[in-house]
């Protein structure tokens, strides 16, 4: 006696069918789950380098002494690993010009405010970064009579805040260093 | 039927040689549920092929490729046009996520991307290139040379960009800047032993001096630099 039997067929419409909602699942799932998985990459490599809420001025970006991939090399750049966990942040900045930035991240890389230099004319910022559900902490003292002032409401706890001064040449490395060294940022208890 | 399993022969030798016939019954048996087996692997196989490389292809692609939904092209130059904005759509966020960088808001710094030269031939460390054009519509840019992973290139200069503060403009205004292993006149990017290169070319203000953020046609209207090749090693 000789057993038969139909066989399966390889291209079955309905393996294909079930494949491709299963790979879009997965599509989505891979899609957001590796981007949270690996939000904080950016912001560790350069917190572990920092104290908590203090500015510290980094070494000038070379092939031998780079943080960040795509850091920009013509730039110093002083950073704020600020935690609001028990209050707010304030964060002081001066910008003289053109190429000069402050901006403030998340731990998860976000860029959720920024400001850039104006043309020939200075920008002092004075920024309170509050913690959501304690926006009507008032300003501090130190802060009122600046500029520009804001509150700026964070999200997260954790994160950066980071002033760009562009480097010209470096016979200009001591005078953006001592305008990066006017950047303040402090811990305010609730 | 399924002949997928050349059996055939040695159940004949099997009988010709007088095993009997429960030993030959039992391995057409055998070979049949082999042959099932492989049927229903196979369709398995298929369905893994498709589920996983579907899946986890496509999410690697549009995490890496700059697609319309995701970035705008100039040119050689590729802006992700959500990097660095805490509302950035899933692909843009695993892109930089994985990159391990820190962007600007591209709302307010607009950074581009090249790999290629204007021609779309990968940018090589071996080649000479030069980025020429008239400067961009920004209050102020920068142009640094990375290699493909995004780290700067030793070399003994100690340079690795350009800016609007530093570089030396053409009588006409225009820039002209020139990448190369050997020293060269003028705006001279050194490029040393970097293999495949990444070059950025990024923009501050010049979304406001053009349209609103993440305009694709705003982006449209920016005329970058080309970056021509001239030689190669």
């Amino acid at each position: 006696m000789r057993l038969t039997m139909t066989p399966p067929s390889w291209l079955h419409g309905r393996t294909l069918v079930a494949a491709v909602i299963v790979g879009a699942m997965l599509h989505i799932v891979v899609t957001l789950s590796a981007a949270d998985r690996s939000a904080r990459t950016a912001f560790d490599a350069v917190a572990r380098h920092l104290p908590v809420n203090q500015m510290k001025l980094l070494p000038a970006t070379s092939a031998a002494n780079q943080l960040l991939p795509f850091q920009s090399p013509d730039m110093r750049y002083v950073v704020c690993r600020f935690d609001a966990g028990d209050g707010s942040i304030a964060v002081k900045a001066s910008l003289p010009g053109l190429g000069w930035s402050l901006s403030l991240h998340n731990a998860d890389g976000g860029n959720f405010f920024v400001v850039t230099g104006q043309e020939g004319r200075r920008t002092e910022l004075a920024l309170l970064l509050v913690p959501q559900g304690d926006e009507f902490v008032p300003l501090p003292r130190e802060a009122v009579g600046a500029q520009s002032m804001a509150q700026v409401p964070i999200t997260q706890r954790e994160g950066l805040a980071i002033v760009r001064g562009p480097l010209t040449s470096p016979a200009y490395r001591a005078e953006v260093e001592a305008e990066l060294a006017k950047a303040a940022c402090a811990h305010r208890k609730r | 039927m399924i002949d997928m399993l050349s059996l055939d022969r040695p159940i004949r030798m099997l009988k010709s040689f007088r095993y009997g016939r429960g030993l030959a019954w039992r391995l057409d048996r055998l070979r049949l549920r082999l042959a099932v087996g492989i049927g229903y692997g196979g369709r398995m196989v298929l369905f893994l092929i498709v589920a996983l490389g579907g899946g986890y292809g496509t999410a690697a692609y549009m995490a890496s490729q700059p697609t319309r939904l995701t970035a705008e092209r100039n040119g050689p130059w590729v802006a992700w046009l959500f990097a660095g904005r805490p509302d950035a759509d899933p692909y843009t966020a695993l892109r930089f996520a994985q990159i391990g960088s820190l962007p600007l808001n591209a709302s307010a710094v607009l950074t581009y991307e090249a790999r290629t030269d204007s021609d779309g031939r990968r940018l090589q460390s071996s080649c000479e290139y030069v980025i020429e054009g008239a400067e961009p519509p920004a209050s102020w840019w920068s142009v640094a040379v990375f290699d493909q992973n995004g780290r700067l290139i030793p070399n003994s200069a100690d340079r690795y960009a350009f800016n609007a503060s530093n570089v030396t403009r053409g009588p006409d205004g225009r820039i002209v800047i020139t990448l190369s292993r050997e020293a060269r006149p003028g705006n001279w990017l050194p490029l040393g032993a970097g293999g495949r290169l990444a070059l950025t070319f990024t923009l501050y203000g010049v979304v406001s001096e053009v349209s609103g953020a993440g305009d694709p046609s705003a982006q449209r209207r920016i005329t970058l630099p080309t970056i021509r090749r001239l030689a190669c090693a």
